[in-house]
């Protein structure tokens, strides 16, 4: 599902340099759940916003299920988003005018889904996070755990192939976290979606197919 | 804590920029104000005050009774006191004095003599030059006409009348003529300036006489002659360029007890004294005027400074949300409210500080444009930049008041729950109701006549745009929500989310009220100016009654008619009748303005001539056509032979004829024309000085019989011949007894003949013989029928005292005879009178009746002209016949004179703050969570949104709002100024205006206002969303959600 090889990233120049990424290479399989572990700062963020298309390498490739995602331009990286790559915030990233059901309607949107359809589906999703009944709370009257699994719901709603996660349990309590972590696991399955995700968590780690240690830049 | 807040100013100096700046912009806009309301307003004090005229600032002792050898001690006491008066403002000193009545010859002619200083700026030389010799003269040209005098000549003035007269005869050479240059400086003459009047009496004359004068001569020759003097003036001028509020108000302090002073210095010398003046009254209009303008530019400040303080409690929140982690993180560390109060202040006086420093230079110098405006400096009011220390204080208070407006919001208060919430913006927007309609009602009831300075005037303008701005606003939010609801049904993603956004979006009041407030007082601030432009134009409309007044400064002749007509050839002209009125009994109020007048002009062409605002969609032609005096009257033409008397009595009776013609020219100006007496002995005489009347028409004659014979009864005929082939074309002659019931004139019959080439008017009169041996017997013959009653269209105001209705009948007097008025409409008020007491007339109307009853002599006072071009003002002041006065030169004075001008320059300047406040207000709201922003557009990237679509989406949410806040700023505009717009327009003397002001609402200029302020926030919108999505980047999706 993806496919990475020799991603280099680096920010800033002069004696400031900060080599983020430094020859990265790796693969992910359809299906598979990967942790990416690492210290803060080594460079997870960054491999992350890469293989989704957010940010572009200095050098390397990232195929996303067969498409190489360092060649496509703002139009391409969208329609790769929109399709067939989801993110899930740390900060959980919802839009906070939005009530829940609106937050997870917006990748149907984009793809034009007939209202009927959106709402059905959107009714689903929040009714496999458990928030079926608080489609009309806006994000802030949910708790981060609730939230979080707004987020996820609405990285599930396009039908994505292939997941990101930022740490998604990094803003939550420990009980809440092993929560959305078990629903992200239980999701993967269900929906047999790929899943890349960091982490520093040690149950999240346990839960991951296998899991990417990257230390100052470099897989280890 | 110091390091902390430097750092923090340095970290945050983007937005504390725009903070100063706005602390600059208001604070700028109250120095603009109080520069306005200071110097401005001192300069504008003077300048009007040099705008009066003499008669508004004079100072003028009026003494009676003077001893000749009493005269220069009496008049030099009088300069003292008036000296003394306006010692401040140093008068300059004109005096007169005329003198009693005095034979002209041996008849009843009398004549009387002037020394004046002032005669040069009051009238003006039609020939020779002004006495300033012992033993010369210069008289009246009217005088000079009917008394056969040229230059050179001499004349004697008899000795005086009345008691204890001077004997002697006065021999004065003439060495000028002279023509009243107006009617105004000519009041207190004994003939009002005319030089002749054929009937005079003061009262004590024992019949009517024949007067002319006055007889001008140096004062040297005045005293030489020892006459007796009935009128003593002495005026004194003040120097208006050194007019100040003080000088004056001392000025008018002092002359209170002026006329005491004068009195007890001059009791022996004098029998009455008196010292008057319009300066109290002229001041005091002046004072009004100020205070109206001053009431609209406070009116200005007020609306700026609210908008200036919601602007920067919004900025203040904005700050204070932006440093609000910062604040809970210091306070977790041990800060105290007090300290963060105490550093808050500090960094408020620092921006106050930097906000002074710049306003000062910038309210001077903006002070100075407004003040070099077309209109202000054609007013004479521009003025440099000029740095005070006024100004300076105004500033720092000023910016120290806005800036502490920040410190609350940036301190942050506690919230209330959302259900007490709830319950305290209910409260609020109820009182917010009440306090509006409370300052409507007020404005609304408040008396028209209200001069002073009017807190109602200045209050309720402000709070109502507020109160209706801030309930308006409350809707906004629901308004959206009521959009985002239905565009949620679609499957679209920009609209749907935008307006959800737009929606929920925390902005709060105070950005929306800013943005509201700043539009609707830009658009009420240009309804306002346009609505006062619009009053302005009407009252001098109304003031003047028509396009071109030219008031005659004496009767007309038919010469100057024909100069005249010559001079408006081509243009819609009407000679005007313009006199008091006696109206049955009623004589007045005892108000200034409340003594009838009546207004006469050419009905036919009313709807081209008359101009002032009628009401129920009537207009002047439908007016006039009530007015209309039938069949124009033709008369008998006139050729190169004049006019031809034969008369027959009985053989042996001893009766002539004197005949009184009345001619018509081509313009429809009637004169009389007298002739000599004829002998009614059966020959036919051609009367003398009618041979020149060709191309006139004679239309009326007045036959004055007499003659001493025995008593009996007998009938004679008089035949009016004209040399006229097609005379015979009016045969509808009548006659009338003319005088008294009891007359030597028994009966009178008139027919017309015509014979070859002649047209002959007989009247035969039956006499009674005996009564004509002590009274003269008078018929008149007219060429048209005497109209039973004169159709008037009376004033609102006249119907309202009189109690009278269309179709009334009103007995009236003018001149002296008895007119009955029939009501054929009311209209609100009579051009050229407004809101006076008055009737509206078809000047032919009343021509025929006074003739027809009597009276002969022209009655024009006036002539209006239509649509005159620039040129044709230019030639009618040239022939110096009187005054001319224009409706866009009155309006013009009206709108742009130095006490009023400030009032538009105000409403202009309240459009431009607005503008700019809007401007500035869209900055902070779609700018002030920039940061935040951009986290929110990198997410949404990452959900796969095209840049396109979150440039669009950003956009259409700004749009979305900031459209309909400044749609409802625009309608809260219209709401304020239908409401209040017309009850805030005040005359020239600061009362309601006459007409009452109407709503003009300029649709062309309001929808560039509002267009502009759309596209202005859209650009800002536009700006700040390209940064914004621009800024965005991976690096903000770990950013904290907002």
């Amino acid at each position: 599902m993806v496919v990475a090889r020799g991603l280099t990233r680096t920010y800033g120049s002069g004696p400031g340099t900060v080599h983020a990424l430094q020859d990265v290479s790796f693969d992910v399989a359809p299906g598979e759940m990967v942790a990416l572990v690492g210290r803060s700062g080594s460079g997870k963020t960054t491999l992350l916003n890469l293989i989704g298309g957010l940010d572009q390498p200095d050098s390397g490739t990232v195929r996303v299920d067969g498409t190489e995602v360092t060649g496509l331009d703002d139009e391409g990286l969208s329609q790769l988003r929109r399709d067939s790559v989801s993110y899930v915030f740390q900060t959980f990233g919802l839009v906070p005018a939005l009530t829940a059901a609106e937050n997870v309607g917006v990748p149907l949107r984009l793809r034009r889904t007939p209202a009927v359809e959106r709402e059905k589906r959107v009714a689903l999703l929040l009714e496999l996070v458990g928030l079926r009944d608080h489609a009309d709370q806006r994000p802030s009257e949910l708790s981060g755990g609730q939230q979080q699994r707004v987020a996820i719901a609405r990285s599930l709603a396009g039908s994505p192939r292939l997941l990101i996660a930022d740490e998604p349990t990094g803003q939550l309590d420990a009980e809440t976290g092993l929560g959305v972590m078990g629903l992200l696991r239980g999701l993967v399955e269900s929906e047999g979606v790929t899943a890349v995700v960091s982490t520093h968590d040690p149950v999240m780690m346990a839960l991951a197919d296998r899991v990417l240690t990257i230390s100052d830049g470099r897989l280890t | 804590m110091l390091t902390l807040v430097r750092r923090r100013t340095l970290a945050q100096w983007r937005l504390l920029e725009g903070i100063v700046a706005l602390v600059t912009l208001g604070t700028a806009l109250l120095g603009v104000g109080a520069l306005l309301m200071g110097p401005t307003q001192d300069r504008s004090f003077t300048a009007g005050v040099e705008e009066t005229t003499p008669q508004q600032t004079a100072v003028t002792a009026f003494i009676g009774g003077v001893k000749a050898s009493d005269a220069v001690a009496v008049r030099d006491a009088a300069r003292a006191v008036i000296a003394d008066a306006l010692r401040p403002l140093d008068p300059t000193f004109t005096s007169s004095a005329t003198s009693r009545m005095r034979r002209l010859g041996d008849g009843q002619r009398l004549g009387y003599l002037v020394s004046t200083t002032s005669l040069p700026e009051r009238a003006a030389l039609t020939s020779g030059r002004w006495a300033d010799g012992a033993g010369e003269t210069v008289v009246p040209e009217a005088a000079a006409s009917r008394l056969h005098l040229a230059v050179g000549d001499r004349i004697s003035v008899g000795r005086e009348i009345g008691t204890r007269p001077v004997e002697n005869s006065v021999s004065l050479v003439v060495v000028g003529i002279f023509r009243a240059a107006s009617r105004t400086g000519w009041e207190r003459d004994p003939l009002a300036g005319s030089g002749y009047d054929a009937a005079y009496t003061d009262g004590s004359l024992p019949r009517l006489s024949p007067t002319y004068g006055p007889f001008v001569v140096d004062d040297a020759t005045f005293l030489a002659t020892g006459s007796t003097i009935d009128a003593l003036q002495v005026t004194g001028n003040p120097t208006l360029t050194r007019a100040t509020n003080q000088s004056m108000n001392a000025a008018v302090g002092a002359l209170r007890s002026a006329d005491g002073l004068l009195s007890a210095q001059v009791v022996d010398q004098v029998d009455i004294s008196r010292v008057a003046s319009d300066l109290p009254e002229t001041l005091s209009q002046v004072h009004a005027q100020q205070a109206a303008t001053r009431s609209t530019l406070l009116v200005v400040l007020l609306l700026g400074t609210v908008m200036a303080l919601t602007a920067l409690l919004l900025a203040g929140r904005l700050l204070g949300d932006v440093r609000a982690s910062e604040r809970a993180l210091l306070a977790d560390l041990g800060l105290g409210r007090d300290q963060l109060v105490v550093s808050t202040l500090a960094e408020v006086l620092f921006i106050a500080g930097a906000a002074t420093v710049l306003a000062v230079p910038v309210a001077a110098l903006v002070h100075s444009a407004v003040t070099h405006l077309p209109a202000l400096a054609a007013a004479g009011l521009s003025q440099r930049p000029a740095v005070t220390p006024g100004l300076v204080l105004v500033e720092v208070a000023s910016a120290i008041l806005l800036a502490l407006a920040l410190v609350i919001p940036m301190v942050g208060t506690a919230r209330l729950g959302s259900r007490a919430a709830r319950a305290a913006q209910s409260g609020v927007d109820l009182l917010l109701g009440v306090v509006a309609i409370a300052a409507w009602w007020q404005l609304h009831s408040q008396p028209p006549t209200a001069t002073t300075d009017d807190a109602t005037l200045i209050l309720a303008p402000v709070v109502c745009v507020v109160a209706v701005t801030v309930l308006a606003v409350r809707w906004a939010p629901v308004l959206l929500a009521a959009v985002a609801w239905a565009a949620s049904r679609s499957t679209a993603l920009v609209l749907p989310l935008a307006t959800s956004q737009a929606a929920r979006r925390p902005y709060g009041g105070a950005a929306l009220a800013l943005l509201a407030m700043a539009t609707a007082s830009a658009t009420f601030g240009l309804a306002l100016q346009t609505t006062w432009d619009r009053s302005q134009d009407d009252q001098a409309a109304l003031r003047v009654g028509t396009d071109l007044s030219f008031a005659l400064s004496t009767p007309a002749t038919d010469r100057e008619a024909a100069a005249i007509a010559a001079a408006t050839r081509g243009l819609a002209t009407s000679a005007v009748i313009d006199r008091p009125l006696a109206l049955g009994q009623y004589v007045g109020s005892g108000e200034d303005d409340s003594a009838p007048v009546l207004v006469a002009a050419d009905s036919r062409r009313a709807g081209t001539l008359l101009r002032g605002r009628l009401d129920q969609g009537r207009t002047w032609t439908t007016i006039g056509d009530l007015l209309a005096p039938g069949p124009a009257v033709v008369g008998l033409p006139l050729s190169t032979g004049g006019v031809t008397v034969k008369g027959s009595a009985p053989r042996g009776v001893p009766i002539e004829v004197t005949p009184t013609l009345l001619v018509q020219d081509a313009s429809g100006f009637r004169r009389s024309v007298s002739a000599d007496a004829v002998p009614l002995d059966g020959r036919s005489h051609v009367l003398a000085g009618t041979g020149h009347l060709e191309g006139a028409h004679l239309v009326a004659a007045q036959l004055t019989l007499s003659g001493r014979t025995t008593p009996g009864a007998t009938s004679v005929t008089v035949d009016l011949s004209v040399r006229t082939p097609d005379a015979g074309a009016v045969r509808d002659w009548h006659v009338e007894k003319l005088g008294a019931p009891d007359t030597p004139v028994t009966g009178a019959a008139a027919s017309v003949t015509s014979s070859a080439g002649a047209t002959t008017v007989r009247t035969t009169v039956q006499l009674d013989l005996g009564f004509l041996a002590y009274a003269d017997g008078d018929v008149l013959v007219t060429g048209f029928k005497r109209p039973a009653a004169l159709p008037v269209a009376v004033s609102e105001r006249l119907a309202d005292v009189v109690g009278t209705k269309v179709g009334g009948t009103i007995s009236a007097t003018v001149e002296g005879v008895p007119v009955p008025l029939q009501i054929v409409a009311v209209i609100p008020t009579v051009p050229s009178a407004p809101g006076r007491v008055a009737v509206l007339a078809d000047a032919d109307t009343l021509s025929r009746i006074l003739i027809g009853l009597g009276h002969l002599e022209p009655v024009v006072d006036a002539w209006w002209v239509a649509d005159p071009a620039p040129k044709t003002a230019r030639d009618l002041t040239r022939l110096d016949l009187g005054e001319v006065t224009t409706r866009t030169g009155v309006a013009a004075q009206l709108e742009q004179g130095p006490l009023r001008a400030m009032v538009p320059a105000a409403l202009v300047l309240l459009v431009v703050a607005a503008g700019l406040l809007l401007l500035a207000g869209a900055a902070l709201v779609v700018g002030a969570d920039r940061p935040a922003r951009s986290a929110e557009v990198a997410r949404l990237r990452a959900l796969g949104l095209t840049r396109r679509q979150v440039t669009r989406l950003v956009l259409v949410e700004h749009g979305i709002l900031l459209g309909l806040v400044v749609v409802t700023g625009a309608a809260v505009g219209v709401v304020a100024s239908v409401a209040l717009g017309p009850s805030l327009v005040r005359s020239d003397v600061g009362v309601a205006p006459v007409p009452a002001a109407v709503l003009v609402w300029p649709w062309g200029r309001e929808s560039a206002v509002v267009v502009g302020a759309l596209v202005g926030c859209l650009l800002i919108a536009t700006v700040i969303t390209f940064v914004v999505v621009r800024r965005s980047g991976p690096e903000q999706l770990r950013a904290a959600d907002s």
